[in-house]
This record gives structure tokens, sequence and C-alpha cells, in this order.
């Protein structure tokens, strides 16, 4: 398939590579941060964040069936 | 703890004592709330934010584009930990108050959690907390942007962090990679502008 396919090919003229678009990294710039504040840095730790939102996803889902 | 605003990642680039402040406030506070007390290579720490500093100025001139505004916090944090992983600016470690008569930074989640992280500090020593700091100060930038479609949630797990604390404490770490995966980790589609 894949080779009938280059047989078929009607192209007849290179084209050129551009070096350019994958050469460096997207701008990714500073995040827009209204009035310039930052959120309280957290000083729980990560196992507690990831704990906190394990609980809050199985409470959650509790609650789901209970409706359900 | 930390009170900070969005100018907080060039003053610490821009000053050892800012940065120095900070992180080692925000590192004594989870270390004590965990138990432990970490004595510090100040020299050390100086060579590692040195080494922050370079690479940063490395990548700005390097790999991004010249319209940008400055690297982005996930690249400045990405380097940071990069470079104090590359360090041992903690000297040595104790047991914070064994007899438990000082009430430091007391330790928020389980004891279950608390005694999982006291682990993590002990194998993990200055690049856990580097760790710990990147994080805190990610999260902090992602909770306040409005620049993104979806709310923020925090999806890193314990088996991501673990694959990253193995990653971090070998000598194939790489910044570029850690920016990588931090990309991935809080990657959220851009708010469309309104005309």
């Amino acid at each position: 398939m894949a080779e009938s396919m280059m047989s078929e090919s009607t192209a007849s003229r290179p084209v050129t590579r551009d070096w350019d678009r994958f050469k460096l990294l997207f701008t990714n710039s500073r995040p827009h941060i209204p009035g310039g504040k930052l959120a309280p840095v957290s000083t729980r730790t990560t196992r507690s964040l990831i704990g906190e939102r394990v609980r809050n996803a199985a409470a959650q889902g509790e609650d789901n069936q209970l409706q359900g | 703890m930390l009170d900070l605003d969005e100018n907080c990642l060039d003053k610490w680039l821009e000053s050892y004592d800012a940065f120095k402040d900070d992180f080692l406030r925000y590192s004594y506070f989870i270390s004590k709330a965990c138990g432990y007390y970490p004595h510090v290579n100040f020299a050390k720490l100086k060579v590692g934010h040195g080494a922050w500093c370079a690479d940063c100025q490395i990548w700005e001139n390097k790999y991004v584009m010249k319209d940008s505004n400055g690297l982005s916090h996930l690249k400045i944090m990405a380097i940071l930990l990069v470079s104090l992983a590359s360090v041992e600016w903690v000297q040595d470690l104790e047991e914070f108050d064994p007899e438990g008569r000082r009430n430091e930074g007391e330790f928020v989640g389980t004891a279950e959690e608390r005694e999982e992280t006291r682990r993590d500090i002990n194998a993990g020593r200055g690049t856990f907390f580097a760790f710990q700091f990147a994080i805190a100060i990610i999260n902090s930038f992602e909770i306040s942007r409005d620049d993104r479609q979806q709310e923020f949630v925090f999806r890193l797990t314990p088996d991501l962090e673990h694959d990253l604390m193995v990653y971090l404490l070998s000598e194939r770490r790489d910044a570029m990679a850690v920016f990588l995966i931090f990309k991935a980790l809080y990657a959220r589609d851009t708010k469309q502008h309104k005309d």
C-alpha cells in the first residue's frame, strides 16, 4: 500500500524543510496573575495534598452513589 | 507563610539572600512539621543558586523565542530543582525536638501522610525540600492565574512523585526533562481572548 502510494506520487518540486519551527520552545511566558498577587503558598506537603484530593474524590463518589 | 507576588522569581534570581530567606523558611517549616531539622551547608546552597541563575540565563538566550517576556515559572522552577538536586546543600538531618516541647510548623494531614513524608525527607534530603518548594510555588502561580480555561487541579500522584525523586537523585537529571514533566503535569487549555 505504502509503496504504491509512493509510486503514484506526482510531486515534482522538493519542499524546503522548515528548520526554525521546532528550534525554540514556545514563548510560554509568565502567567497572567490578576493584581499581581499570588495565592498563599501552601505549607501542605505533596503527600498531604494528594491525600486530600483522593479523600475528596472518594467522598464525592459516595455522595453520587447515594444520590443515584 | 510566604507572602509572594508575581515578581518573586525575578527577585530570587537577582538576590541570593532573598531566595535563601524564602526557600529556607519554607524548608524549615516543612521539615519541623515532620519532626526533622536540616543542617544547611550555606556555601553549597549558594553554589546551587549561582548555577540556577546561570542556567536561566542560558535558557533565555538559547531556547526561548525572542518575544518572550521571561522564562515561565515552570521553566524557572525546573531549572532550580535540578540545580539544587545537584548539590548536597543539606549536610545533616536530625530529629527536631524529640521531646515535643516546641510546636513549630504543625503538619497538616494524616499521621500516615506525615510518616511517609518523614521517610521521603530522610531519603531525599535537600532534593526533597527543593521538590516540595518547586511544587508549592508552581501551585501558587497556577491557582492565581486567570488565563486558563479549566480550573486548576493538582494531578501529581505518589507514584509519579516517587519516579521523579528517583530521577532527580540520579546523575541523569536534566532540567529540560523536568520542565517537560512539569509542563505535562500542569497542562491546561489557554483561554480564548474575546475581541
